[in-house]
């Protein structure tokens, strides 16, 4: 059985993190090693940092990162176009470039997969009934999706009888939701959203609503970042608690995930942490040298997943700011590193004669130019 | 449509129709070259120069050198003995100036230079401040207090706004000229806008500078020469966290391929000294966009040595095939540079390209630096001085005269 068959087999989270660094440096090697034949960037890179990808590497530190901004600015991808099956971007911002990952048939598959086994081991192998906190135009075209549309159409396998909870205003179709819990509240219920939407248009308006529901059954998994909340001064903590104290919510997970790695991803335990599941594994880098940092430091996350086989976006230094807790040990039983984000890398701001596009960026919320 | 102004008075939520009112637009300019102007140029130098902490900010200090009232009266001397006994020399009205954005003190050297020449000035600064723009606002407004600068301080405004087409518009309608920074995009954005028909625009679009040492003479210095060039390299790529456009990108070294390696590793070697003597250290976002800017290159080149990943406060250098240069323009500052090994100026002069603007150099002769010009033959470069230099703002720049672009001249025949 070959490595990735292996981490799939296994219970997930199960491997202590010696046994499954070996099977992910197996996977990785031959990963950069396809990689550097088939996408000429990549190539480049590893040319001119004389990394040399004909062997296996000999610790997962070793496999080489690039800079997940890349996806933004070139075409990166290890496939002929013929092969691509769909395109995923990033939902950027007015002005802002958007990540462009290629997905092939292999790939796709592999991330559907790697989700299905980590969601279900959160909420078992049975669909439950979903209430998703978003509009449905949000996945309308499948060819080209949204990172935020990749997202709903990925964990909307997890149920069934879904529910739309937003028209196409973002506003929450408040009675329809009522009746939805009231109808299926004998089960436990899946609700997914992203975190800034459960937040602002189904707590907020609840609230405001002066209504009381009880979700006390259902499983809250959220994810998109915590930029928008924490100027908003809303913790994780905090998050958990008003929707406790609103829903009487108990299971409350979220999960760190990007678009360029899509379906490994990161979900948090009932202690508060992210884990890396069976397929992906979490660094931390020193932003002085880029030197891997020992558990307890904060530094750059560098995001390791085994699942992109039709780009080169296996091993990525991220803009994202964390923290690697421990190993083995999280007291929720989990098996690998465990970590916690705090932020992302500002935005640089130099002086210069010609930087009137950080300007731009920066005004384009208001008038335009 | 509300602005804040930070002189002559500071106010933030002023009415642009009320500060620029029409007994302001039709005020009669100042002279040209008026004791006013001078003193008020010469009492900012003086009043920078006692500023508190004025010291960690070297440019600041260098502008205020330049507004010194020697200076100051050398430039206009100089200039008028350009002008026949036949012409006299006028202000050209109401100039609207842009700032480029977080840099400092660059447009004041134009805004001196146009308050020199006698125009009323708006300029309308970057919505961001820094400290030094703070430190710069509170020495203007408060040498204008003085009642004898009276009349210079009721013909500038320094202001900003939201990048606001209706503004640039209102303010573009009453102007004569236009002195405009880049980027490019501000720039093409401002030309769009009506203004008078006879309103002159001068632009200083986004450029490109380099740095080229001679080897052989490079690798003659003592230490001491070399450590004096690498403290004149730093204050050229440095000041401005290398985003100036006078700022060097390249470094490039002529000579044999032996004489390159060997001027290349010593310099890389006193640079690095002179960075920790500076005690420079990278934030984390600068430390990022340099990882980020090498691999970028890396993608798109074959590097000719292999890079070292960039450590915080140390240069982060890419060498690439002279046949290259034209593809690496862009650079994120805070200490990237790309390195090229060339034989000799001539070849050089090959790559030129319009957007070039300053070439600081090291151990060329006068000779060597026409021949190289001469072959350039117009196709960019507006600037050679020596490293060290690159920052020295002159009233020549970006190829204008600026005080003949400020001022018009009125002919008079007998």
């Amino acid at each position: 059985m070959g490595a990735i068959e292996q981490l799939f087999e296994l219970p997930e989270y199960s491997i202590n993190n010696i046994e499954k660094r070996e099977l992910l440096l197996n996977e990785l090697s031959g990963l950069t090693k396809f990689h550097y034949e088939n996408c000429e960037p990549y190539k480049s890179i590893l040319n001119n940092l004389e990394i040399n990808p004909a062997g296996k590497f000999k610790n997962i530190e070793d496999i080489p990162f690039i800079p997940v901004r890349m996806f933004k600015t070139q075409k990166i991808q290890s496939i002929p176009d013929s092969e691509v099956l769909k395109v995923l971007t990033s939902s950027g911002t007015t002005n802002q470039q958007v990540s462009r990952i290629a997905l092939n048939r292999e790939t796709s598959l592999l991330q559907v997969k790697a989700l299905a086994s980590i969601i279900t081991s959160y909420i078992g192998n049975k669909r439950l009934p979903m209430i998703i906190i978003d509009s449905d135009a949000t996945i309308k075209n499948r060819s080209s999706m949204s990172a935020r549309g990749a997202g709903l159409v990925g964990l909307s396998n997890f149920g069934r009888n879904h529910f739309f909870a937003l028209d196409e205003n973002m506003e929450l179709k408040v009675d329809e939701f009522i009746e939805y819990v009231e109808k299926y509240n004998s089960e436990p219920i899946l609700i997914f959203g992203f975190t800034f939407m459960v937040w602002q248009y189904l707590y907020n308006k609840i609230k405001g609503a002066g209504k009381k529901v009880d979700l006390s059954k259902a499983v809250l998994i959220h994810s998109g970042g915590w930029k928008k909340l924490v100027e908003m001064a809303v913790t994780n903590e905090k998050f958990k608690e008003e929707l406790f104290n609103l829903f009487s919510i108990k299971r409350v997970y979220n999960f760190y995930g990007m678009v360029e790695q899509v379906g490994s991803i990161f979900m948090e335990c009932e202690e508060g942490y992210l884990h890396a599941p069976n397929f992906a594994e979490i660094l931390t880098r020193s932003y002085e040298d880029w030197s891997v940092l020992p558990a307890g430091e904060k530094g750059v996350i560098q995001a390791i997943s085994i699942l992109p086989k039709s780009y080169p976006g296996h091993s990525l230094l991220t803009e994202d700011l964390g923290t690697v807790i421990g190993i083995d040990n999280c007291k929720c039983g989990r098996k690998g590193t465990y970590f916690q984000i705090s932020g992302r890398v500002p935005k640089a701001e130099l002086r210069g004669c010609s930087d009137t596009h950080a300007e731009t960026v920066l005004n384009s919320a208001g008038a335009r130019q | 449509m509300n602005v804040t102004v930070f002189a002559p008075k500071h106010n933030p939520g002023a009415e642009l129709e009320i500060i620029i009112n029409n007994n302001f637009i039709s005020q009669k300019p100042l002279p040209s070259f008026d004791s006013a102007s001078i003193e008020f140029l010469s009492a900012l130098s003086k009043e920078i120069l006692e500023t508190k902490g004025i010291k960690s900010y070297p440019e600041l200090v260098a502008l205020a050198y330049w507004l010194r009232k020697s200076n100051i009266i050398s430039i206009a001397e100089q200039f008028k003995t350009g002008i026949s006994n036949s012409e006299v020399i006028v202000p050209r009205g109401i100039a609207f100036h842009i700032a480029p954005s977080n840099v400092d003190s660059i447009f004041l050297y134009s805004w001196a230079l146009s308050l020199l020449a006698g125009n009323i000035n708006i300029v309308r600064v970057s919505q961001t401040l820094n400290p030094q723009l703070e430190m710069l606002f509170y020495a203007i407004r408060k040498v204008l207090e003085d009642e004898n600068l009276a009349s210079v301080a009721q013909r500038n405004i320094l202001l900003t706004y939201p990048r606001e087409e209706s503004i640039n518009r209102f303010i573009s309608l009453r102007s004569d000229v236009r002195v405009l920074w880049g980027g490019d995009e501000t720039i093409n954005n401002i030309r769009l806008l009506p203004a008078k028909p006879a309103t002159k625009d001068i632009t200083f679009a986004d450029k490109f500078s380099y740095s080229v040492i001679k080897s052989s003479s490079y690798n003659m210095l003592d230490a001491d020469g070399k450590s004096k060039l690498a403290n004149q390299f730093y204050n050229d790529a440095y000041w401005f966290d290398q985003m100036a456009c006078s700022s060097p990108r390249f470094i490039l070294f002529a000579g044999s391929n032996k004489e390159n390696e060997q001027a290349s590793a010593s310099f890389r070697q006193f640079l690095n000294s002179e960075l920790t003597r500076k005690g420079k250290v990278d934030t984390i976002d600068v430390a990022m966009e340099k990882l980020v800017y090498m691999y970028e290159s890396l993608s798109k080149t074959d590097a000719s040595s292999k890079p070292e990943l960039p450590k915080s406060g140390e240069p982060a250098v890419v060498r690439v095939d002279k046949s290259e240069i034209s593809k690496f323009r862009e650079t994120c500052g805070g200490g990237f540079f790309f390195e090229c090994f060339i034989e000799n100026l001539l070849e050089l002069s090959l790559l030129v390209s319009r957007k070039d603007q300053t070439l600081a150099y090291s151990g060329f002769n006068k000779e060597e630096l026409c021949e190289f010009a001469a072959k350039v033959n117009g196709a960019g470069v507006d600037r050679i001085v020596p490293i060290g230099q690159a920052l020295n703002f002159a009233p020549i720049w970006d190829g204008y005269s600026l005080l003949n672009e400020l001022t018009k001249r009125v002919h008079i025949i007998i």
